[in-house]
Parts: C-alpha cells; sequence; structure tokens
C-alpha cells in the first residue's frame, strides 16, 4: 500500500487536502502573504486587519491548502485556540523588523506549543521572517536565536526570510511544508 | 477511577459525531452536517458548542450552506459574544460578494446578530450597502439600520446613517423608499427623547407619495403611516397631500386603506376650506363600508376603527345606516359592535328604520345582543328627542312580550328616559309596575324603585309597593337597598300622611340592620333632616335633578384625537392610547394638527386685550407724572422773578420736582406745602419762608461747613418748624473741580432724637460752582443722647468724594409743638411745683415790642400765653411751652410799660432747656 500511494504520489495522481492554521502577531503579515497565493484576478489591492478569520484555498503539488488566517490582534489571539485540533500544519508569520515584540511573538508561540492540542502532536512549524525587505530587519538565524526555536524538539520546524508582498521566499518554505506534509500524513497512516 | 468518566464520555456524542463531520474534507458531508445540526438547533438543542466548527464552514461559496450557517449564527451569536467575532471577517466579504443575494444575506443576518462587541466593525460593510448598486441590498440595509439603532443609537448616529437613510428616501426604487421609510419611523418612535431624530420636509414628502403608487401593499402602508405623522405646513400643502393620497382608498387590502383612512382625517383637522372637505368625506364613506363586506375578523377590526371615525365625523357615513344593520349570521362580537355604531348614527332622518331594526333584534335568540338592542332603544330615545315617543312605544311593546331580560332591561332604560324627559312618560308607569314581580336583576329592581319612589305622587299605591320591597330588605343588593331607601323618603315628603310607619321602618333597617356603612350615613343624614327640618328635607331630598347628558359613552376628546392618530393599529382597536399596553415605549404622544388658522385667532385673543390693558388704566408713572406737569406750574410762574443766573433756576426746578415727589409717592395725608420746595436763593426764600401762617420763625441760614473743610463742599443752612414737623434746610454748593453726586446723611445720638424722616435728595451730579437747596423732613423718634450744648447736632454728609462731618446748632424752637397750651389751673400747680433754683432768669433788652405783639408773635411759634396780669403798671405774661421730648417749659416775662428791657424767667424741671428757650425768645422777638 505504501510502495503504491508513493507511486501514486510521484505521478501526480494523488490529492491531498490538508488545514494549515496562519498565526502571528498583528500587522506581521499573514494576510497579505495569502493574498500572495490567490489567483490573479481575486487577489485583493488592499488589505485591512483581520476582525475574526479568514479561509483561503491555495495549490502546492498536489496538495490542496485550507489556510485559515487568523487575527493577530491582542484581543482575538484566544481564538486561535479553537482551531488547532483540525489543523495538519502551522505557519507562524513573525515581523522581523518589529524587534520590540519579539518578546511577546515568543511568548505566544510557546502558548501555542503548549497547548494540550499542539503539544503532543509532530505537527509541522513553518516559519515566515517576514518583511526581510525593511532596512533594520534582522536575519532569520537571529531570530530563531530570538525566539529559541532550537528548542522546539518534538516537531519538525522551518525558518526562511520572506517578503510577503513581492513573494519572495514564500515559495520555498511552502515546498518545506508540502513536504513535511506527506511525510506527517503517511506517518499517520 | 471517579465519577468524572461519566460526564467525559458524553462528550462523545452526538456532539462529537457532528464535530467531525463539521470538519470533513467532503462538501456534502459538510452540508449535510450543518443541516444535522440546524435541525437540532430547531428542536431545542443546545449545539452551541459547535459554534467554532459550523463558522469555519462559513466561508463557502454555497449559496444553501452559507444560509444554513447565518441561520446557525443569528441563534448563537448572542449566547457566544466571544466567538461571534469570528464571523466578522466573513460578513465583510460577503458584502463584497458580486452576488447580491448573498449582499443582501450577509447584511440581513449582520443586522439580526445583536452582539455588542461586533456591531462596531459591521458598520463599514453597511455603509458599503446602504449604497449598494442593487436595490435589493439597498433595501435590506436600510432596514438593518433600524435594527442597529436599537442595539447601539449613538453609534448610528455617530456614523450618520441616518442621514444615508434619509438618502434612500429618494431613491429611484420605490420598494427601497419604502424600507426606509419604515426604519425611519421605527427610528423615530423609539428615539429616548421622544422627539422625531429625522423630521420630514416637503421634498422628501413628495417623493415618498411618488413612491407610493409603485410600491407593495406593505410599503405602501410604511409611507402612509409616515405621512401621518407628517404635520403640512400650510393648508395647500395638506389638500394636495390628500389629493394624491386618496387613489389608495380603493386598495384591496385593508390595512392600507385604514392607513390612508388615517391621514386623511388628520389632513382635514387643518383644511379650512369646507367644499374639499365635504368632497373628502364623501369620498371616505365607499371604502369603509367595502371593508364590511371581508371576514369577520375585518370587519371587527374596520367596525372598531368606525366606532372612532363616526364620533369624530358623523356625517361620513351618515347616509350609510343600512351597512351596519346586524346580519343574522354575523358573529356576536361583530353585531355588538355594529349596534354601537348604529346608536352614534341614528338621527332624525333615520330613526324609524333604526327602531324598527333594533325592534327585530330584540326578539332575537342571544341575550347579550337582545339586551344591548333593548337599551340601544333606551339610547336613541335620548339621543333623538322626537323619536322619544315612539321608543318609548317600542318598549312598551317589547315589555309585552313578557321575555324576563327584555323587560328588565327595558325597564332600566325607561328610567333613562324618565331621567331625561321628566314628566312626560308617567301614563307608563301602570305597565311597568305589572312587571314588578318578575324583576330579579338588582339594577332592574332599582330602576323600577327609583320610578316608584320619583313618582310617588303619582302611583295610588306606592306605599304598598314600596313595603313589598322592603320586606326582603336585608337581603336586596346594596345597589337596590340604596335606592329603596331613597325613594321611600321621598314617598314620605310626598304623602305623609300615611307613610310614616314605612319610612320608620326602612330608616330603622338602614341604620340598625345593616353594616353597609353607605347606607347607614345615608340612612342617619335622612333621619336627621327628618327630625329637625322636614322642609329642608324636601328641598335636599326633592330637588330638581340635572338631566342626563345625550351621549353617555363618548370618548374623551383628547383621547379621541389621540386614537385618530392611531388608526389602523392595536390601538384603534383596543380604544386605548399605545402607552395603556406597550411596555416601555414612551414616546410622545401623538395629537391631531391643530386648526391652523381657527386656533390661532382665538390663542391670541386673550393675549391682545392684555396688551390693550395698560392703555385702558394709567400706569402708576403717568400718575406721577400727572401730578408733576400740574404742580410744577407755580415755581414756573415765580422763576422770572428769580434773579438767579440760569442755572440756579433748573435747580430751583429739581428742587421742586423732588419735593413734589415727595408729594406723589409718599404720605399725601400730611401734604407739606408747595411752599416747602423752592427754597432756593435768599429773595425767594424769604417771600416764601415768613409768607405761610404755619411756617415758625426761620433762623437765617448758617454755614455748617466751610468750603475748605469739605473737601469742596460748603454746606449752610437752617432749621425750620413748618406744619408740625421739623425740617433741615440746607444749601450745598460745590466749590470743587469735579462734579459731585451720591449723597446721602445720617445724624449722630443728639438730645431729642433727631433723625432724617427720609433719604436726602440732592440732584446729581452737583456740577463744579452750582448749588442746590434741599428740604430735608425730620423727626424726634430717633435715639436720644444728651449733647452740649444740648442743640447740638453732628451730622455726617457722604458723597462720591469722602465723608464729612459737621455739626449744626438747632434753634430749640423747632422743638415747639402744637399742643403746648397749658390749662391754667395745671399751669399754676406746676408753677408751684418747680422749685425756685430751677427759675432761670434773663434780660431781652432793646425790645420794641408791647404785650400784644408778643403774644402774637410768640403764638404763631407755639409759644401759649396762659395769663396775663397787670402788676404795678408792668404787664406779666405766663407762658407755656412744650417740647417735642414732652418736656413742659413755663415762662414768665415781664413788660415794663414803654420800657425796652423785658424780664424773661424761666421754669422748667430739667433746667438744662433754660438757655435754649432765652435764645428762642430772642430771636423769635427781634426777628
Amino acid at each position: 500500500m505504501g510502495i503504491f500511494d508513493k507511486l501514486a504520489g510521484l505521478l501526480g495522481l494523488r490529492r491531498r487536502e490538508v488545514n494549515v492554521l496562519v498565526v502571528g502577531l498583528d500587522n506581521s503579515g499573514k494576510s497579505t502573504l495569502l493574498n500572495h497565493f490567490k489567483s490573479e484576478e481575486s487577489k485583493s489591492s488592499e488589505i485591512v486587519p483581520t476582525i475574526g478569520f479568514n479561509v483561503e484555498k491555495f495549490q502546492n503539488k498536489n496538495v490542496g491548502f485550507t489556510a485559515f488566517d487568523m487575527s493577530g490582534q491582542g484581543r482575538y489571539r484566544s481564538l486561535w485556540e479553537h482551531y488547532y485540533r483540525d489543523c495538519q500544519g502551522i505557519i507562524f508569520v513573525i515581523d522581523s523588523s518589529d524587534k520590540l515584540r519579539f518578546v511577546v511573538a515568543k511568548d505566544e508561540l510557546d502558548t501555542l506549543l503548549q497547548h494540550p492540542d499542539i503539544a503532543n502532536r509532530r505537527i509541522p512549524v513553518l516559519f515566515f521572517a517576514n518583511k526581510m525587505d525593511v532596512k533594520e530587519a534582522m536575519s532569520a538565524v537571529k531570530i530563531s536565536a530570538a525566539l529559541g526555536l532550537d528548542r522546539i524538539s518534538n516537531k519538525p520546524w522551518h525558518i526562511c526570510a520572506s517578503n510577503a508582498i513581492t513573494g519572495e521566499g514564500l515559495q520555498e518554505g511552502v515546498e518545506w511544508l508540502t513536504g513535511q506534509i506527506w511525510e506527517y500524513v503517511d506517518r499517520r497512516r | 477511577m471517579t465519577d468524572a468518566k461519566y460526564f467525559t464520555t458524553t462528550k462523545k456524542g452526538e456532539i462529537f459525531e457532528l464535530k467531525s463531520e463539521l470538519n470533513s474534507d467532503k462538501k456534502e458531508k459538510k452540508r449535510e452536517a450543518v443541516k444535522k445540526v440546524i435541525a437540532s438547533m430547531t428542536v431545542g438543542k443546545d449545539v452551541s458548542a459547535l459554534f467554532p466548527d459550523v463558522v469555519n464552514c462559513m466561508q463557502t461559496d454555497n449559496l444553501e450552506l452559507k444560509k444554513l450557517v447565518y441561520l446557525y449564527l443569528m441563534n448563537y451569536a448572542k449566547s457566544q459574544p466571544d466567538m461571534a467575532i469570528m464571523a466578522v471577517n466573513t460578513f465583510v466579504k460577503d458584502c463584497e460578494d458580486p452576488n447580491p443575494l448573498i449582499r443582501a444575506l450577509a447584511v440581513r443576518t449582520m443586522g439580526c446578530i445583536r452582539v455588542d462587541k461586533i456591531t462596531e466593525y459591521l458598520c463599514e460593510p453597511l455603509r458599503k450597502c446602504l449604497k449598494d448598486e442593487d436595490p435589493y441590498v439597498r433595501k435590506t440595509a436600510a432596514v438593518c439600520v433600524a435594527k442597529l439603532y436599537d442595539i447601539n443609537a449613538q453609534l448610528v448616529e455617530d456614523q450618520g446613517f441616518l442621514d444615508q437613510l434619509k438618502d434612500l428616501l429618494s431613491d429611484s426604487n420605490p420598494m427601497v423608499v419604502a424600507n426606509a421609510v419604515a426604519a425611519l419611523s421605527e427610528i423615530n418612535d423609539s428615539s429616548p427623547s421622544g422627539a422625531p431624530l429625522v423630521e420630514m420636509n416637503a421634498a422628501t414628502i413628495n417623493k415618498l407619495l411618488t413612491a407610493l403608487n409603485e410600491c407593495t401593499e406593505w410599503g405602501q402602508i410604511f409611507i402612509l403611516d409616515s405621512l401621518s405623522n407628517y404635520n403640512p405646513k400650510d393648508e395647500r400643502e395638506a389638500q394636495s397631500i390628500c389629493e394624491r393620497i386618496t387613489p389608495r382608498l380603493a386598495h384591496a387590502n385593508a390595512a392600507v386603506v385604514l392607513s390612508a383612512v388615517k391621514v386623511l382625517m388628520k389632513y382635514m383637522e387643518i383644511i379650512t376650506d369646507q367644499e374639499f372637505v365635504s368632497v373628502l368625506t364623501r369620498k371616505l364613506a365607499p371604502p369603509l363600508v367595502t371593508l364590511l363586506s371581508s371576514e369577520p375578523e375585518v370587519q371587527y377590526v374596520a367596525l372598531r376603527n368606525i366606532n372612532l371615525i363616526v364620533q369624530k365625523r358623523p356625517d361620513i357615513l351618515k347616509h350609510e345606516m343600512k351597512v351596519f344593520f346586524v346580519k343574522y349570521n354575523d358573529p356576536i362580537y361583530v353585531k355588538l359592535e355594529k349596534l354601537d355604531i348604529m346608536i352614534r348614527l341614528a338621527s332624525q332622518a333615520n330613526i324609524a328604520q333604526v327602531l324598527s331594526e333594533l325592534k327585530e333584534y330584540a326578539t332575537e335568540v342571544d341575550v347579550d345582543f337582545v339586551r344591548k338592542a333593548v337599551r340601544a332603544i333606551g339610547r336613541c330615545a335620548i339621543k333623538v328627542e322626537q323619536s322619544a315617543e315612539r321608543c318609548v312605544a317600542t318598549l312598551l311593546d317589547l315589555i309585552q312580550t313578557k321575555v324576563n331580560y327584555v323587560v328588565q332591561e327595558a325597564i332600566v332604560v325607561i328610567k333613562d328616559i324618565f331621567r331625561k324627559y321628566p314628566n312626560k312618560y308617567e301614563s307608563i308607569i301602570s305597565t311597568l309596575c305589572e312587571n314588578l314581580d318578575t324583576l330579579d336583576e338588582p339594577e332592574a329592581r332599582a330602576s323600577m324603585i327609583w320610578i316608584i319612589g320619583e313618582y310617588a305622587e303619582r302611583i295610588d299605591n306606592a306605599d304598598e309597593l314600596l313595603e313589598s320591597f322592603l320586606e326582603g330588605f336585608a337581603d336586596e343588593n346594596s345597589q337596590v337597598q340604596l335606592q329603596l331607601l331613597t325613594a321611600i323618603v321621598k314617598l314620605f315628603l310626598k304623602r305623609p300622611a300615611d307613610t310614616q310607619e314605612l319610612v320608620q321602618q326602612v330608616l330603622s333597617l338602614a341604620t340598625q340592620d345593616s353594616d353597609n356603612p353607605d347606607l347607614r350615613d345615608r340612612g342617619f343624614i335622612y333621619w336627621r333632616l327628618l327630625s329637625t327640618d322636614p322642609a329642608a328635607a324636601k328641598e335636599v331630598v326633592l330637588a330638581e335633578k340635572p338631566l342626563i347628558s345625550e351621549e353617555t359613552d363618548l370618548l374623551e376628546p383628547t383621547l379621541l384625537d389621540e386614537l385618530i392618530c392611531h388608526i389602523a393599529s392595536l390601538a384603534s382597536v383596543y380604544h386605548k392610547p399605545p402607552s395603556a399596553f406597550v411596555e416601555g415605549r414612551s414616546g410622545l404622544r401623538k395629537a391631531l394638527p391643530a386648526k391652523l388658522a381657527g386656533e390661532t385667532t382665538t390663542s391670541e385673543a386673550p393675549s391682545s386685550s392684555s396688551s390693550s390693558a395698560p392703555q385702558v388704566i394709567p400706569s402708576q408713572d403717568s400718575l406721577i407724572g400727572d401730578l408733576l406737569s400740574m404742580d410744577i406750574n407755580p415755581p414756573a410762574v415765580i422763576q422770572p422773578a428769580q434773579p438767579a443766573p440760569f442755572g440756579g433756576g433748573v435747580d430751583l426746578l429739581g428742587g421742586g420736582l423732588d419735593a413734589l415727589l415727595d408729594v406723589g409717592v409718599g404720605n399725601t395725608a400730611t401734604a407739606p406745602p408747595p411752599a416747602q420746595a423752592p427754597m432756593g436763593g435768599g429773595l425767594l426764600g424769604d417771600i416764601f419762608g415768613l409768607a405761610p401762617s404755619t411756617t415758625t420763625y426761620v433762623a437765617p441760614k448758617t454755614l455748617w461747613l466751610p468750603a475748605v473743610k469739605g473737601k469742596g463742599l460748603e454746606i449752610s443752612g437752617t432749621f425750620i418748624r413748618k406744619n408740625g414737623q421739623i425740617s433741615m434746610e440746607m444749601t450745598l454748593t460745590n466749590r470743587a473741580m469735579q462734579a459731585m453726586s451720591g449723597f446721602a446723611i445720617q445724624f449722630n445720638k443728639n438730645s431729642f432724637g433727631v433723625i432724617p424722616a427720609q433719604p436726602l435728595q440732592v440732584p446729581s451730579p452737583l456740577t463744579p460752582n452750582q448749588s442746590c437747596d434741599v428740604s430735608l423732613l425730620l423727626n424726634t423718634s430717633g435715639p436720644v443722647q444728651k449733647m452740649d450744648p444740648l442743640n447740638n447736632l453732628q451730622v455726617a454728609i457722604k458723597n462720591n468724594i469722602d465723608v464729612l462731618y459737621f455739626a449744626a446748632l438747632i434753634p430749640l424752637h423747632v422743638y415747639f409743638t402744637e399742643d403746648g397750651q397749658m390749662d391754667k389751673r395745671i399751669f399754676l400747680s406746676t408753677w408751684k411745683e418747680i422749685p425756685t433754683q430751677n427759675e432761670v432768669q434773663y434780660n431781652l433788652s432793646n425790645m420794641t415790642h408791647n404785650s400784644d405783639t408778643v403774644v402774637q408773635k410768640m403764638q404763631q411759634n407755639n409759644v401759649f400765653t396762659i395769663a396775663k396780669r397787670n402788676v404795678e403798671g408792668q404787664d406779666m405774661l405766663y407762658q407755656s411751652i412744650k417740647l417735642t421730648n414732652n418736656v413742659w417749659v413755663l415762662t414768665e416775662i415781664k413788660i415794663p410799660p414803654g420800657g425796652s428791657l423785658f424780664t424773661l424767667s424761666v421754669k422748667s424741671v430739667t433746667v438744662d432747656v433754660a438757655p435754649g428757650v432765652y435764645q428762642a425768645y430772642e430771636n423769635i422777638l427781634r426777628s
């Protein structure tokens, strides 16, 4: 069965639908990031702060992503947890120019990772060190140190610098996530 | 293991199953799951735990699924306010969906979610939807504004939605206009201040009228309702609105017709053109009649409204009596209502028809209806005087039927007829009495007893009849007991001879055996009246009774007017104002518009009469003015004689005015003569000072305050006694370089208690080098302190510069009172009583008088000569003086024949006054 699946996967016959959760502080670029994956005609020219959540769908290599773009504003972060249970991947977006709030981002990340619905699952976490085009942006390495990413041991994680406006770096991250999801799903089988 | 497992395991029930299904990848499965959730919700199961999962399904392009999720949201958003936030983004997105159905759905759902937290996020999408290109979205959004206003009124006002709503009134689509009107009316109704937040104007009204013809029936109702709240600015506008509304009367929907009737009824109040009103009146009748051919429920509503309309404007339906005739198959509630309207419409023209109808009704089977019919006959008799006879005949016919309840009801109404037409139909009393035994209802019995009592003198066996009632007195209803008591007292007063026993019986029953306080009290009153003054009792008990009014069940006019404004609503069916049955609405009471022309004239009438009042009765000011112009003449005549410069003349006038003002305003009883005023220059002063006999000796003015000490103010003056009053005459001269004003005066305590009797009146400002004469009345009621010298007076004068002090000597003679004449014997004894050490002798040298001139001169100054003796050729005068402080002074003057040296002996208990007295003699005799 496993061999057959893999074969089918390689041949591009098999399709998967996964839910990914897009979280991060407000103004880190979540909605902009997802906007980039939209088809040309449905792209919105203007991104406003999300209230509640937003659902976007996009495709990558036979994987249909249903991305839940959550509101990053402080008072709505408590809503994230309703989606932990049913997601197969997490995208955590960080504003790499906002040094001041790294601690807040770390705090939210820790809360997320310690949540019972997340802690015991080997769920892939993709970090986007967004806004790399901004002059005072920190490098991905520094950010991973600042957030203490090396301490995450039970989950595959990856960090890549990105620019959501131009789409730079996004593809790389999503490629990684796709690969991880295949692995994750196969393992669960 | 704890018992907790029982609770944890339940999680894996239906909810858990649904949850996993909701999160399924398969769209069909998802939709099925949401349907299951909605089904559970509808039957009342709590599926609120699935909120996040259901909301996840929200973002879909499947309209069916979307509707289901929205349905779920409306139900549970309230219980999960935090989670409801998650829906916000979807709403925002859906409001921009290309499909107008989805946009409208989103905005409708938004309005139904009553969660404070998310309302602010919904403002932006709502604003967009109000401007949407699709009318369906706009009309939905308009209603959403009203919903939002209910949740957060302040927000709606701040966001300017009211203005947007107002803009929608001029929308091209009539449905949008209708919904906007509906929303605005609702907002206006719930406005906390009661005042409408959005006022209609002529332009918007015009747009509404245009939309009226094109929109659905419910839209028409909304528009008509809001038109009824509008007050046209003039009659012409009202007329044109009426004309454009009139076609609505032909609408098939009863609510539209009634709403149109409401608007017309309201506007007819404003229109004064009688012809126009009568045309409208004619147009109103057919639609109302048509309403009566619909199903009974609608008929009832129509009849309740017609009841109001008929009370307000009876002429609308006066020719339509026939349609209110009861049909055999009408439900009872319609029958009773029709009967009511029939009576209201009854008039001389149709009374025959009505009576024959009513007589028919009285033979029906339904007891309530028959009773009401009988009552209606009585009311017709009272209302239409010409028909009274026929009504009574009809009632008698009905009594002949001997149907118990008909007879009883007939007797009750006949009592009313008797009260309306006293002494007219007594002939039927005998017929009534035949039915005495059948009466078993208290009201009928009481009525019958009242009739017997009232016409006791015409009924031969009245005493027997009443006695028969008296047998069961204790068992009767209190109404009957009271009536019986009164009737027997009446009977006694009319036929005292043979009913004494009866009246005593009833009085004792009422006062001793009854425990009803009303009855007891009335019994005692009658008893006392009869025992003390039978004539008075007759006057009280048999007094003329006021006739009963024509219509007793009319609504109160203000209530009627308010209800007219609520035609086609529940209020007009209940005949109660909405505030009586709707909670929490403190909205302002509607009232019919005041008649524009008629009302204003009547309201202005009293105000114009009050404004003309001052013209009839001259005010105090002009009275004083009259006095002034009258009395100012004497000084004006004297003026040329005055040698003073022109300024002095003005002063004189000023002084005179002041004095005259005193006369006018102050005490007129003591009226000082005009001479007091013009004490101007020396010459004038002399003329006036000497001429009147009532004025005593006037000492020449002395300088009291030199200008050097008075900071520029120079005061000279003197004291005079005039008409029994002391006054201080002063000349104030301003020697300074600046004007002076604000004069006031005060005295220190002094020997005779002299104080100013009036404020100092100096014409101010006193310009430099100007002088003025002031006369200040004094009295002697002030505090007393002995001064040295005795007649010293310390004065303080204040002006705008400083307070100035000076002293003035008051000549004693001004204290000599007019009642100083002493009886001779008292004089003699007093003279002897006063010890000789109290006698002081003075010499008056160089006198040119003889004794007669002395007597005369002193007399003028209140020194009274008691006796005159001639001793050894010398004239001896004995005189008495009384001072204002009741000190008596006795004097003796020796006048040698032809000599010039007089000897004055002054004797008084208080010897201190002697020098002053001497000085007075000196001054007076030398003047």
